[in-house]
């Protein structure tokens, strides 16, 4: 799937995974390689040091496609927005 | 039926008052009130900062709330809950239910609190007396609350994998079509399978019989499947490791060694059992953890 197309996304960041990457938010063109939620955070991982950082525990990092809750083998093939947070703390 | 998210505060008489004038259906009402402790592990703290994911935090409420109402006869209910920053003594969220009868308030106001506190994205970061921030962790006792939830019977469908033993594999298909949305039919060489991902399931027909003698249950959350419900594992929904399996179930009969196939991740190492009959293979990681039960069930002839 490497000739598949590049595809622009919105990335959020919440809680420390925001404070360790010092960004709330970004577009970005996502190569057509990343096709899961996983993937999409080994690509985030080479983008720097701080993401290396954020990301260090990557398994404690949990995300939503679109809004909704999902495992690190969902897909991300149409997404519009994915978001990257700790475990929440609400309540 | 009613999610709010705001930095104001709320009143609960004045919020109560609202969800119930004029309505002579509602027999009971209960209410949850979290407040900031002015503690954090043993030591004081001066303030508290929520964080949230416009968004998704009313999408998911909302989400929670149509679960609770699927669940229990609820009149009316409302969630608010607060953001921005906060002192010791300051409400954070509001729970009410309302029903006919006491008992459906009850339980639905503590499973809406139970599913917020894991599902809904919040974070609290605390601020200590001297100033410096900690964002608080999740708790493991929160996400235990809640999970007794989702292994409750859900409403609609038990599903006792025993009782599809011995049918005709389409014909199983054909009936859990209605009432199990996601259901996969597969067939690899001899072997027929019927996968449910979201009950964590699958029904296996070998060696071209078209007749379902065997079935996995999911204990656990894997990447292909959900963990199977307490309807769907029965006597053995309470157990979590190899090692509370066999203090249960006595001394394994045989291993089942991991397979190797070049092309996929080695199978799960597992050990064999004799129960009631049944074989039943009980899969695990290399942390002991159970991962899924597979049982072939005792056919007739083979009956001690």
């Amino acid at each position: 799937m490497t000739d598949a197309p590049a595809h622009r996304l919105k990335i959020l960041y919440f809680a420390w995974v925001r404070e360790k990457t010092g960004r709330a938010a970004e577009e970005v063109e996502v190569p057509g390689s990343v096709e899961t939620v996983a993937d999409l955070v080994l690509w985030l991982k080479s983008r720097g040091p701080e993401f290396a950082s954020a990301f260090e525990r990557s398994e404690v990092i949990r995300a939503a496609v679109d809004q909704a809750h999902a495992k690190p083998s969902a897909s991300i093939f149409g997404a519009r927005e994915v978001a990257f947070f700790p475990p929440v703390t609400g309540g | 039926m009613a999610v709010r998210v705001q930095e104001a505060d709320f009143d609960l008489g004045a919020e109560v008052r609202s969800l119930t004038a004029g309505r002579t259906d509602i027999g009971a009402v209960v209410t949850f009130t979290g407040t900031v402790r002015g503690e954090a592990r043993c030591a004081p703290i001066s303030a508290m900062a929520l964080e949230h994911y416009p968004g998704m935090t009313e999408a998911e409420l909302d989400r929670v709330e149509a679960e609770a109402r699927a669940r229990w006869p609820l009149a009316a209910s409302l969630v608010v809950h607060r953001v921005g920053a906060l002192r010791p003594g300051d409400n954070i969220v509001l729970v009410v239910t309302a029903s006919a009868h006491r008992h459906a308030a009850f339980e639905a106001a503590e499973f809406l609190m139970d599913y917020l506190k894991t599902r809904a994205p919040f974070w609290k970061k605390e601020t200590g007396v001297d100033g410096t921030g900690t964002w608080v962790d999740a708790r493991e006792s929160d996400e235990a609350a809640e999970a007794k939830w989702r292994e409750a019977p859900a409403p609609g469908s038990p599903l006792d994998p025993g009782r599809f033993v011995g049918r005709p594999i389409m014909a199983v298909l054909a009936e859990l079509r209605r009432s199990v949305p996601l259901i996969q039919y597969v067939k690899i060489e001899d072997d027929e399978f019927l996968k449910l991902v979201e009950q964590g399931l699958y029904f296996q027909a070998t060696a071209n019989s078209g007749v379902i003698d065997q079935y996995r249950m999911h204990v656990k959350d894997s990447g292909e499947y959900f963990r199977a419900g307490r309807d769907t594992l029965g006597a053995f929904a309470d157990l979590r490791t190899i090692d509370e399996f066999e203090a249960r179930h006595g001394a394994a009969e045989d291993t089942v060694p991991s397979v190797r196939i070049s092309t996929r991740p080695p199978t799960l190492a597992g050990r064999r059992y004799r129960i009631a009959g049944s074989i039943v293979s009980a899969l695990h990681d290399d942390d002991g953890n159970l991962v899924s039960l597979h049982v072939e069930p005792a056919r007739p002839h083979e009956r001690p």
